[in-house]
C-alpha cells in the first residue's frame, strides 16, 4: 500500500531545476534507498518531502493526503521525521533534554507548559537510549559528545520522535565500521514498523539494508529496482559511464 | 509530575541535585530580599533598594527572552514604558483635585488646552484596570509584534534592529503627543497607589514589600516556565530553531510566548519603577535605559533569571555608589564592564557560580564513589 507519493515534483533555484518532474512512490513499511551522483537531487528531494524547501511544481501525498504546501511542523506532526546530513543536535542541552525535545507527542505550548519531565525516562526513551548506548551520558551536554555519539544521539532522537516516515541523509557518514554495522542492524529492525528513505553513498551499507533502490539523475528517476536490476540497467550504466558503474560512484 | 519512584537513568540523582540547588538559590534570594526591611529602617535606602529590585525584574525579563529563547530585545523599554505610563495615568487621576484642574483633568492637559479627558484615559480611573493594563498591554503589544516577526521567521540581529526601531518610534510618539502623554516631561506628581486600604508610600516598607514580592513571584513563575518542557523547547530554539520545527513544534508560537511573557514582566517592572520615582517619563522608553537592561542581564548571566536580576541590582548598586565620583564617565565605565564580562565571563556571574557548583558536585561525587561507578542510587541522593 502506497504511503508516500511524489507526482511530477519540481523545484528550480534561479532557473536550475534541481528536481525536475520526479515521480516516486514508497509503500508503507518499506526501506527505500536513494542513489545518485552529486547534484542528482537526492538531498533536495528529502528537503521537499519534509518541507524545508517549497516545490515550484508537482504534488506530495502522504497517506493519501496532499501535504505539498503544509509548513514543516505540520508535516512533522503527521509523521515525517528527518535526519540531516550535518549532525544537528542541540549542543547546549543535555542528552536527556535533547530526547525530551524530540519526544514531541504534544507539541503545543499550552501542553508543554504543563509538562515537567522528571528524572525518570518513559519506556520508549529508555529503550532507545539503551539501544544506542547513551545510557551513561544522559546528563552530558550534547556539545561534549564524540562525533559517533552525536550521530547516535541524533538517531535516538529520530527513534523517540517515532515518525511513521523517516528520512535519513547519509546516516553513516563519519561512522566506524562497527558503528555502521550497528546502524544497519537498527535499520533492519525499523523496517516494517516505519517507512524509511535513506540517502547513502556507502554501497556496502546499501547492500546490507536495501530492498528497493531508486537512482536519481538530473532531478529525475533514472531507474528503480533491486540492486541487481539497477546495476544491470543500461541507462544507469550510461549515466555513470566512465566512473565504472554505480557501485564505484 | 510523573512518578519519579523508578529512576531508569543511573545518573538521575545528578540532575536532581542540580535542580534542587537551583531552586534553593532562588528561594534564598527571595527570602533575603523580603527580609531587608527588618534590618533597614532608613526610608531613603528602602526606596533605593525598591528601585533596584524593579530594575532587577526588568533584567530578569530580558533573560527570559534573550537568555532562554535567543530573542535579543533591544526595545524592552517599550514594555517597561507601557507599564510605567499605565500606572502613572491612574495615579495622576488619583491626585484629583490637587494636581488636576476642575473636572479631574491632569495639569498638563489643561496647559495643552484640552477640555475633557481623552477616551483612553477614562478607564484608568480604575486602579484594577490600570494594574491589569500595565501587565497585559505590553504582553499584547509584544505578541502582536512577535506575530509579525516570528511568523515571517525573522531571527537574530534583525529582531534586535526591529525592536530597537520600535522603541525609537514609540518614544517619539510619546514625546510628540504632549496633550495626552505629558510629552517630554512625562506624567509627574503622582499619588500613592492604594489597594484594599493599604497605601504604598514609595519610602515605606509596604512599597518595598510590593517590589520584593513582585520580583519573587515573577522569578519563581519564570523558573517554573523555564523548567517546563516548553522551557526546554525554548532553549532548543535558541540553539537551532530550524531543527526544532522538524520535531513538529510551531517555533513561532514558542517565540511569541517567550517574547510576550518577557514583555509582561517588563511591564510590571515599569509600573514599580514609575511608582518608586513618582513619575513616568519618555526616558523610561529611552534607548539608553533599554541597552543598559541588556548589559545588566549580560553581567549577571542571561542564561539565568536570577543571575540577570542580581546583575541589575549589583550594577545599579555600583552606579549608586560610584556615579557621584564618576558623574561624567559612568556610561563609559558601564561599557567597560560589559566588554570585560563578554570577553571573560560570557555566561555572566551566574555562569561563574554554576561552573563552581558543577566542579564541587563532581568532586563530591567522585570522592563519594571512591573512583568507582557502582554506587547504589540511595547513597547518591544526598550528594
Amino acid at each position: 500500500m502506497t504511503y508516500l507519493e511524489l507526482h511530477g515534483l519540481e523545484v528550480s533555484f534561479d532557473g536550475f531545476k534541481a528536481v525536475n518532474g520526479l515521480d516516486l512512490s514508497v509503500a508503507r513499511g518499506e526501506l527505500r534507498c536513494l542513489l545518485g551522483a552529486n547534484g542528482a537531487g537526492k538531498s533536495t528531494t528529502m528537503d521537499l518531502i519534509c518541507g524545508r524547501t517549497r516545490p515550484t511544481g508537482g504534488r506530495i501525498l502522504l497517506d493519501g493526503r496532499d501535504i505539498t504546501y503544509e509548513p514543516e511542523y505540520e508535516r512533522a506532526r503527521r509523521g515525517v521525521g528527518r535526519k540531516f546530513q550535518v549532525p544537528s543536535v542541540f549542543k547546549e542541552l543535555t542528552v536527556r533534554e535533547n530526547l525530551d525535545v524530540a519526544r514531541s507527542r504534544h507539541p503545543s505550548p499550552l501542553r508543554t507548559l504543563r509538562i515537567f519531565t522528571g528524572p525518570a525516562l518513559d519506556d520508549r526513551v529508555a529503550e532507545v537510549v539503551e539501544l544506542v548506548g547513551l545510557d551513561d551520558e544522559l546528563d552530558t551536554r550534547a556539545g561534549y559528545l564524540s562525533h559517533g555519539q552525536t550521530q547516535w544521539l541524533e538517531i535516538a532522537m529520530l527513534l523517540v520522535q517515532d515518525s511513521a516516515l523517516i528520512l535519513m541523509d547519509e546516516p553513516t557518514a563519519g561512522m566506524t565500521i562497527q558503528e555502521t554495522r550497528k546502524t544497519s542492524e537498527i535499520f533492519n529492525r525499523l523496517r516494517g514498523r516505519h517507512t524509511l528513505i535513506v540517502v547513502e553513498h556507502d554501497m556496502a551499507f546499501v547492500r546490507e539494508i536495501a530492498q528497493t533502490i531508486t537512482v536519481l539523475h538530473q532531478g529525475r528517476c533514472l531507474s528503480e529496482g533491486t540492486i541487481a536490476q539497477v546495476e544491470s540497467d543500461p541507462r544507469v550504466k550510461e549515466a555513470y559511464l566512465g566512473s565504472g558503474g554505480i557501485t564505484h560512484a | 509530575m510523573p512518578a519519579a519512584d523508578t529512576p531508569v537513568a543511573p545518573r538521575a540523582s545528578m540532575t536532581r541535585t542540580k535542580s534542587h540547588a537551583q531552586l534553593a538559590a532562588y528561594l534564598v534570594f527571595c527570602v533575603a530580599i523580603l527580609a531587608v526591611p527588618t534590618f533597614v529602617d532608613d526610608a531613603f535606602l528602602l526606596n533605593k533598594y525598591a528601585r533596584y529590585l524593579a530594575l532587577g525584574l526588568a533584567a530578569a525579563a530580558i533573560s527570559l527572552s534573550w537568555g532562554y529563547c535567543g530573542i535579543l530585545n533591544l526595545g524592552q523599554g517599550v514594555s517597561f514604558g507601557l507599564g510605567a505610563y499605565a500606572i502613572a495615568m491612574h495615579l495622576k487621576l488619583e491626585t484629583s483635585p490637587i494636581h488636576t484642574g476642575s473636572g479631574g483633568l491632569p495639569d498638563f492637559m489643561m496647559w495643552n488646552n484640552l477640555d475633557s479627558l481623552p477616551w483612553f484615559w477614562v478607564p484608568f480611573q480604575s486602579g484594577a484596570f490600570a494594574l491589569a493594563a500595565g501587565v497585559l498591554l505590553p504582553g499584547l503589544v509584544a505578541a502582536l509584534l512577535g506575530w509579525f516577526m516570528f511568523r515571517a521567521r525573522i531571527t537574530g540581529v534583525y529582531v534586535a534592529i526591529i525592536t530597537l526601531a520600535m522603541l525609537v518610534v514609540v518614544n517619539l510618539l510619546v514625546v510628540d503627543r504632549q496633550a495626552y502623554t505629558g510629552g517630554f516631561n512625562g506624567i509627574t506628581d503622582l499619588a500613592w497607589l492604594q489597594v484594599g486600604g493599604v497605601e504604598f508610600d514609595p519610602y515605606g516598607p509596604a512599597f518595598y514589600y510590593l517590589c520584593a514580592g513582585s520580583l519573587s513571584v515573577c522569578l519563581l513563575l519564570g523558573l517554573a516556565l523555564t523548567r517546563s518542557k516548553a522551557g526546554t523547547i525554548m532553549q532548543a530554539i535558541r540553539g537551532d530553531g530550524e531543527r526544532v520545527r522538524f520535531f513538529g513544534y510551531d517555533v513561532a508560537a514558542y517565540q511569541i510566548l517567550a517574547f510576550s511573557v518577557s514583555a509582561a514582566m517588563a511591564g510590571i517592572a515599569g509600573m514599580l519603577y514609575a511608582m518608586v520615582l513618582e513619575f513616568a517619563a519618555p526616558t523610561f522608553m529611552g534607548v539608553s535605559l533599554s541597552l543598559s537592561m541588556v548589559i545588566w542581564a549580560a553581567v549577571g548571566g542571561r542564561g539565568s533569571l536570577l543571575g540577570a536580576a542580581i546583575g541589575a541590582i549589583l550594577v545599579n548598586f555600583m552606579q549608586g555608589s560610584l556615579s557621584e565620583a564618576f558623574l561624567d564617565t559612568w556610561q563609559l565605565l558601564l561599557g567597560a564592564i560589559f566588554i570585560l564580562v563578554v570577553v571573560f565571563l560570557p555566561r555572566g556571574l551566574a555562569g561563574l557560580f554554576e561552573a563552581g557548583f558543577e566542579r564541587l558536585s563532581r568532586h563530591r561525587a567522585s570522592s563519594a564513589a571512591g573512583g568507582g561507578a557502582a554506587v547504589p542510587l540511595d547513597t547518591r541522593k544526598g550528594a
